[in-house]
């Protein structure tokens, strides 16, 4: 299959491409305007494409006009995913795992809900305060997965996650908020400075 | 008995930024009797042990992957406990039990840089909370702020350390004058212990200069080597010294006749 051979073609095949191209394509153009900390409201934006061939001109190809609104949205999406798969983890401590008596069968259960919480580390690099509670749940993650589900532990964390998910605006005292119902519960969010970790 | 147990800066920082069991174990003394914090030894923490958590912070802003961050703490020399408590730990879970994470070299780097984030964070927050009397006899310079992030992303506190030494503007001069006699009697009982160690060495050089001319400013890193005979001496008369460092302590408190409690973790 040949590419497109003139810029006409371009835009068509752009105006023809696959949502998560254009998606891509926005998704770092939000990312770019992310450190414009101060755009009017109202303020629009052209985004275009340029087109370099070998041994010709460039062309500049456009892709679309979108609102500040439209990119900053764009720009949410990892953290809206992250709220729905806190979601997904609350509804299988609350509707699987604490419901399960048979032993066997809630291991089993324990034993994939830790490896889905591993699979957090997907949404690395949303912002600082993301980060920390991915950095959070991957430490408990790592010393829970080595220890028998303990239903008080799954409770304490059902509580932590509950205000996480609803919100892709993660604050410093939201985070303490959930760490502090971690700690609580006897959660180590230090555990990697258990290694050999002697001050003096 | 006990009227309180006065913290160093040891015992301060295990509860504070410590691991589930170091917390435990300084927790459970703490919880007996009413605790006792000099602004010194909060001086000290955030001098010796925050920053240095702080620029650690900081720097992941500016690389790509954990294996460089390790690369930079062994360049800048960092306190040789503070790379092997921190960075050390990290890079040994990453390399045993935190290899089952399957983090990438970038990956780690972010997962270290949001734990020290919360570390800075919460551990200073419970280190501020920790003592029911901070007291301040050595007129240690006070009011400086809790650590706080800028627009970049980057954690500041500024602790003015250029004011250290200055006898105008650090109580630490006046207050070893005042007791020089007992900082001589120490700096006597130093000199004969067999083969001391070089922090020992570097005391017995220091203290000379903090009780020696009252209007003479002394460089900064004589506070440093003087910390463990300012916090015994400092510690009120009725309080128990609450530290792991068994080592400087017990030579130091004898002389100034102060109780001491060991912890071990």
């Amino acid at each position: 299959m040949s590419g497109p051979t003139s810029i006409i073609e371009v835009e068509d095949a752009l105006a023809r491409a696959p949502k998560f191209t254009v998606d891509a394509i926005l998704d770092s153009t939000a990312e770019a305007l992310g450190n414009e900390k101060k755009l009017a409201e109202g303020t629009n934006i052209m985004i275009t494409a340029t087109i370099t061939r070998k041994g010709q001109s460039s062309g500049v190809v456009k892709v679309g006009d979108f609102s500040v609104g439209d990119l900053y949205a764009f720009a949410e999406g990892p953290a809206v995913n992250l709220g729905k798969e806190i979601s997904r983890l609350i509804d299988t401590i609350e509707l699987k795992l604490l419901r399960e008596n048979e032993p066997i069968a809630r291991e089993l259960l324990n034993v994939q809900f830790w490896t889905d919480v591993l699979m957090l580390k997907g949404f690395f690099g949303i912002g600082a305060v993301h980060d920390e509670f991915v950095s959070v749940m991957l430490t408990i993650a790592k010393t829970e997965s080595a220890l028998p589900c303990d239903a008080n532990k799954m409770d304490a964390l059902l509580k932590a996650l509950a205000p996480l998910a609803n919100t892709f605006v993660y604050t410093d005292d939201l985070i303490d908020e959930m760490e502090d119902v971690l700690e609580e519960a006897g959660f180590d969010l230090n555990a990697p400075l258990a290694i050999n970790g002697n001050i003096k | 008995m006990i009227d309180g147990y006065f913290l160093d800066s040891t015992a301060a920082i295990k509860f504070s930024f410590g691991c589930v069991a170091d917390r435990t174990v300084v927790g459970s003394k703490l919880s007996k009797t009413r605790v006792i914090i000099s602004a010194y030894v909060l001086f000290e923490i955030a001098r010796g042990y925050t920053r240095n958590l702080i620029l650690l912070h900081n720097k992941c802003a500016q690389l790509g992957n954990f294996s460089e961050l390790m690369k930079y703490a062994r360049v800048v020399r960092l306190k040789s406990h503070f790379q092997g408590t921190i960075l050390g730990a990290m890079e040994r879970y990453f390399e045993g039990e935190g290899a089952a994470l399957g983090l990438s070299d970038k990956e780690r780097l972010i997962h270290f840089r949001a734990f020290a984030r919360r570390l800075i964070r919460r551990g200073w927050k419970t280190l501020r909370r920790i003592a029911d009397l901070q007291v301040n006899r050595v007129g240690c310079r006070e009011g400086f702020e809790d650590p706080t992030v800028n627009l970049d992303g980057l954690f500041v506190q500024e602790l003015a350390l250029e004011l250290c030494g200055i006898h105008s503007k650090c109580g630490l001069k006046a207050y070893a004058v005042a007791h020089r006699a007992d900082l001589e009697r120490l700096r006597q009982k130093l000199k004969r212990i067999p083969d001391p160690d070089e922090e020992t060495n570097k005391r017995i050089r220091s203290l000379r200069d903090l009780y020696g001319l009252p209007i003479k400013n002394f460089p900064a890193g004589v506070c440093y080597s003087c910390g463990d005979a300012v916090i015994a001496h400092e510690c009120p008369s009725d309080s128990t010294i609450l530290t792991n460092n068994r080592k400087h302590f017990d030579p130091i408190s004898s002389v100034f006749g102060k109780a001491v409690e060991y912890f071990e973790v």
